[in-house]
């Protein structure tokens, strides 16, 4: 090591230590707030009775058997659930590749008149990557509007 | 019937095994307490006789696996009679309670290694470290002997199916599954070993830096096994998930992240206790906080609570995982408490510009990664069980926390190892970083001209030409500095770095492998094309330079699964491929699984997906088809960080003579 003039203090390492710190923890609360997706669950969208057209998001569970997909018309058709209430879901294109049956996802867009569920956007909600999934819980209480 | 199923044997053994290992943990502590060299060598006898019952219980579950025996649980859902033996074999690990069952083993082959290399160099502390290792194997025996995750729970005689369920068709779909698992696993339980040790020299109040050179290798070899493990989940999730991504900030990756970033910062931190006597209680924290990561992971992804908070008592091992997990913390932290006079640190870090004023710092940010991504994953949860609002966080979250970090701790990665300890002069800065500095502006250049936009991309080239450009000035002054000194050809002279200096080398060369990760990472995700068409038999479609055609569209009968597959060949930039992706559908479930196919290329790779077909007439195929650059350098970084990593752990060569290294050559060799 060369002698020579060391730069700097103790104070400068600390400051910089809590400055990142602080500067991570707002990203960290910032990007939560942002990035947080929201969601009714089916049961709860019902008895909450949302307006034809209205945009919502619900998440549930995509049932099993229940899942297509026309590539000549690129319909998208499948079934959401939370072990209580169900919802038909259609889209238009491929879904997200990770999304398969008994997988969780969440979907964005309205109810039709005929209870139909209408995507515009669909995300899988990938949880476990290889464990076979057990049925979704049915949380008990009610989500406040988001 | 045999007079002995696969079931009774493995189940016996576990239970010997269980009652030997609470036997280990009595005479190990005895032996720890009082000094008594005959409990210990019972406690190694029994060690080794455990190890033996459990390896007996785990080769009995693949015996069962491999003849199809459905008188168990476990086989009649992971197995069919249909299923290769290969894929018999390592549904081992397919579900909850084998994968406990490999852990258990895995543990007992750590006891075996403290019992008998570890009590013989440092006898006291290994013995107290061998008693709280054989607490934890007791622990997973429990596990795996009651309803918790029992491998081998029978099924009534009467009940016994024809035929078994299959694995799970995601596993049965790529040879890399049979990989993946057990380096992770043993990333994992390795992380007990430093932990056991820690636990003892607070035990003991034998806090000096013993416990921890002595557990080097192990925090070495968990942290590569673990960092090569996850490389190698990402390698299995790009090649069977079909959605040509890698890492996608699910709870699962999350879990397994999460410690190798902490044991990533001890890595670091440890040299600094080294060679500075600083950092102690950091130190030991830092090990606790590993270990109790892998189990808070291991809770969080096999309890079902990560899906919701109410689907936590679903399962038994959940509620018995958080208390083991609550458990090793607050005895970890109570015992560190109790020894916080102990560990005060003589010293302190005084310059800023100093190699462990900027291991520190790197060691902030790590924690503060592995904070910010345990947030992300708890965050739904804590909001459920709040307010009961239903949420997810999803990538973006991670994405714009984590990337911002990760960019400054491949910054520091290029500082720190220039920097020497106590403290740096504007000389040294100079003569350190004046060619690294123009490296990075070389490789801002780079990526300009390679058209990338945006600023984490372009700072991902710069840092990663800083980088880089340390890591070869190192080896460049190094080389010429054993040439001036023994005379060496310049061959010998760059190996023999590595054996006088394996630790330091090595870890040059796991900072290349990382580069390598961080650039694949980088262009992979800013410059990927996508495009998908619906194409009859004989269409044909053009992304980013290639020529896609499908030739066909064919069903394929095996008799585990059948599948249709599209023929595509794939020509431009100088390729000329045959690719055949297809959906797989096997007969224990609803829906075809993707299979892609894959054209790797060092300069980019062509991943194609078939995404739906026409199941009347085989008329149409909708082909996705994305071209992603540099993707397999990922694979390759995660390699050479697993090389660097055993090179990193070669022995020291012993001492033959004393060299007077004159200043001017100990200089240019760095600033150690």
């Amino acid at each position: 090591m060369s002698a020579g003039s060391r730069i700097g203090g103790r104070r400068v390492l600390i400051i910089a230590a809590l400055a990142s710190a602080v500067v991570i923890g707002y990203l960290a609360v910032q990007s939560l707030q942002t990035a947080a997706v929201y969601y009714y669950t089916p049961t709860e969208a019902k008895q909450h009775g949302f307006a034809v057209g209205q945009a919502v998001r619900l998440g549930g569970q995509v049932l099993r058997g229940t899942f297509s997909y026309d590539g000549a018309t690129r319909a998208l058709r499948f079934t959401i659930g939370d072990g209580i209430t169900t919802v038909d879901v259609i889209g238009t294109g491929a879904p997200p590749g990770l999304l398969s049956e008994g997988a969780g996802a969440v979907v964005e867009g309205s109810f039709a008149a005929d209870g139909t569920f209408h995507a515009t956007q669909v995300i899988a909600k990938h949880n476990e990557v290889y464990t076979a999934p057990t049925g979704s819980a049915v949380p008990s209480h009610q989500t406040p509007a988001p | 019937m045999n007079l002995l199923s696969w079931g009774d044997i493995g189940a016996g053994a576990l239970r010997a095994a269980l009652a030997l290992a609470l036997w280990g943990f009595g005479a190990a502590a005895y032996a720890g307490w009082k000094r008594d060299a005959r409990a210990l060598a019972s406690a190694r006898a029994v060690a080794i006789g455990a190890f033996g019952l459990v390896l007996l219980a785990d080769l009995s579950m693949v015996g069962a696996l491999l003849t199809h025996d459905f008188s168990l649980v476990y086989v009649a859902e992971n197995n069919a009679l249909a299923t290769p033996p290969f894929y018999s074999a390592i549904s081992l690990w397919a579900a909850l309670a084998g994968s406990i069952l490999l852990w258990t083993l895995i543990l007992a082959g750590a006891v075996v290694y403290v019992a008998t290399r570890g009590t013989r160099s440092l006898p006291r502390l290994a013995t107290v470290a061998l008693a709280v290792l054989f607490a934890m194997l007791s622990f997973f025996l429990v596990l795996v002997t009651t309803a918790a995750a029992d491998p081998f729970t029978r099924i009534a005689a009467d009940a016994i199916p024809s035929d078994g369920n299959g694995p799970n068709a995601l596993l049965q779909n790529h040879p890399l599954m049979a990989l993946h698992p057990p380096l992770l696993y043993l990333g994992y339980v390795l992380t007990s070993v430093p932990f056991a040790y820690a636990i003892a020299a607070l035990i003991l109040g034998e806090t000096n830096d013993r416990w921890l050179t002595e557990t080097r290798k192990a925090a070495l070899a968990s942290w590569a096994l673990l960092g090569v493990g996850i490389v190698a989940g990402a390698w299995w999730s790009y090649g069977v998930l079909g959605w040509g991504g890698y890492w996608a900030w699910d709870p699962v990756e999350n879990a397994a992240i999460m410690p190798w970033l902490t044991a990533t910062a001890y890595l670091h931190s440890v040299m600094v206790e080294e060679k500075r006597r600083l950092l102690k209680t950091w130190n030991i924290a830092l090990v606790i906080a590993t270990f109790a990561l892998t189990i808070l992971g291991t809770f969080l992804t096999r309890s079902g609570v990560v899906n919701s908070v109410h689907s936590f008592t679903q399962s038994a091992i959940g509620p018995l995982l958080l208390g083991y997990f609550v458990a090793i913390l607050v005895l970890g932290a109570g015992l560190l408490l109790y020894r916080i006079d102990d560990l005060t640190d003589r010293g302190s870090i005084g310059a800023p510009l100093s190699r462990e004023a900027i291991f520190l710092f790197q060691n902030v940010l790590f924690v503060a990664a592995t904070l910010t991504v345990l947030l992300g994953t708890l965050y739904p949860l804590i909001a459920e069980a709040v307010s009961g609002a239903q949420l997810s966080i999803g990538a973006p979250y991670f994405d714009r926390v984590e990337v911002p970090i990760g960019l400054a701790l491949l910054f520091l990665m290029g500082v720190g190892p220039q920097l020497p300890w106590h403290g740096a002069s504007r000389a040294t800065l100079e003569r350190q970083f004046t060619a690294p500095l123009v490296a990075a502006a070389g490789g801002a250049l780079v990526a300009v001209l390679a058209g990338m936009t945006g600023v984490a991309p372009v700072l991902v080239y710069a840092l990663a030409a800083f980088v880089t450009a340390t890591v070869v000035q190192e080896f460049v002054r190094g080389t010429r500095a054993r040439r001036t000194l023994h005379g060496e050809p310049p061959v010998e002279a760059f190996l023999s770095l590595f054996r006088r200096n394996g630790r330091r080398y090595g870890g040059y060369v796991v900072h290349l492998g990382i580069v390598m990760a961080v650039v694949a990472i980088g262009t992979s995700q800013a410059r990927t094309t996508e495009l998908e068409r619906t194409l009859a038999p004989g269409g044909a479609m053009d992304v980013a330079g290639y020529h896609v055609v499908l030739t066909d569209l064919r069903d394929v009968a095996e008799p585990q699964r059948s599948s249709t597959v599209a023929d595509l060949v794939i020509t431009g930039n100088g390729a000329s491929e045959h690719l055949h992706p297809g959906l797989v559908q096997y007969p224990n479930s609803q829906q075809a699984i993707g299979a892609p196919g894959i054209a790797a290329g060092s300069r980019d790779d062509v991943y194609t997906i078939l995404a739906a077909y026409d199941g009347t007439g085989h008329a149409w195929a909708t082909v996705r088809v994305r071209v992603i650059p540099l993707v397999s350098w990922l694979w390759a970084g995660g390699a050479v960080v697993g090389l660097g990593a055993l090179l990193a752990a070669l022995p020291p060569p012993k001492r033959r003579t004393v060299v007077v290294v004159p200043a001017a050559v100990a200089d240019a060799v760095g600033a150690e």
